[in-house]
């Protein structure tokens, strides 16, 4: 089974969720809005009835907002402590990347994660370069075909 | 050549189709078959900005997609397929005999200009003026499985099923 965790500072989890739902459909999503009701939020029980949850055989995903901040870093500790093999943390995470673990299936290596990464990082959009973009792509039929 | 699915999207190529459906009929080749896209420099663009890295794009014609997909040198390659209309759909069916194995009747009409009162509304993602009304009709004459399937993850509606009382 796959198994799923998004813990973030405020609700960007729950907004997370309610966004990858419209692509990979009704998934079990576990979610940690991470100090709505306040700075003395404890979610550390939370985190750990995720952890313990997951069996040898699941494949478990922990996405966090950003790698230096406090939920991220009561994720780590827990995940040192526990010792799964078998769980990936993901930290500032984003919605592509996201999208394209979950519709992989299984358990992914740190290598495909790190190539979903660079195919999904953040880009900033050069509306210039677009318009002047010149690509081979929707062009030519030929190359289309190549590799057949 | 075989197009495992021919989709009929009124947003063509968009985040759904990107992220998801490219996985799930492991195609690397997607063909946008659509006489404005060809021509429009914007829908041109943002359709090769939707498709992911890693994927064919060829933005062609109605016709000119027939003509490919019945070209010798296509033999051998397996394409996912994008109609923006279902009458555009009925055509490559019966265009190219054999070759489409799915039609997924996915979002239609959601930006057609027709006035809603000439309009049927079939489902929340599925509106139908007269002409694709009797294209959708068509369609379910065909020799083909058709269905509408927004994502891998719901269950394939027949097209006979949405037709019914039409």
């Amino acid at each position: 089974m796959t198994r799923i965790l998004i813990a973030s500072h405020g609700r960007t989890a729950s907004g997370l969720a309610s966004t990858l739902r419209m692509f990979v459909g009704d998934m079990d999503i576990q979610t940690i809005d991470a100090y709505v009701d306040g700075p003395d939020d404890t979610y550390d029980e939370d985190i750990a009835s995720f952890i313990a949850g997951v069996g040898p055989g699941d494949a478990a995903y922990i996405f966090t907002d950003f790698y230096g901040g406090s939920v991220n870093q009561r994720v780590t500790t827990q995940l040192i402590g526990a010792g799964k093999r078998n769980i990936r943390l993901i930290a500032n995470t984003n919605v592509p990347i996201m999208i394209d673990i979950l519709t992989s299936g299984g358990l992914l290596s740190y290598e495909e994660i790190d190539e979903m990464i660079e195919e999904g990082k953040t880009r900033a959009v050069r509306i210039e370069e677009l318009l002047c973009v010149n690509s081979d792509a929707g062009e030519d039929d030929s190359g289309f075909l190549d590799g057949v | 050549m075989m197009i495992p699915s021919l989709r009929v999207d009124d947003r063509l190529i968009h985040g759904q189709i990107a992220m998801v459906w490219s996985k799930e009929f492991g195609t690397n080749r997607i063909v946008v078959a659509n006489d404005r896209a060809v021509t429009d420099e914007v829908s041109n663009l943002t359709l090769r900005m939707a498709t992911p890295g890693g994927i064919k794009l060829l933005i062609k014609t109605v016709d000119d997609a027939i003509k490919l997909f019945n070209n010798p040198k296509a033999q051998g390659v397996d394409m996912f397929v994008l109609t923006n209309n279902v009458a555009d759909a009925v055509r490559i069916v019966k265009g190219c005999p054999g070759y489409v194995q799915s039609v997924n009747v996915a979002n239609v009409g959601r930006f057609d200009l027709t006035p809603p009162s000439e309009k049927i509304v079939i489902n929340g993602a599925i509106t139908l003026n007269k002409d694709e009304l009797a294209a959708l009709k068509e369609l379910a004459t065909l020799d083909v499985k058709a269905f509408q399937q927004i994502l891998p993850s719901d269950r394939k509606t027949p097209v006979s099923e949405l037709l019914k009382g039409q």
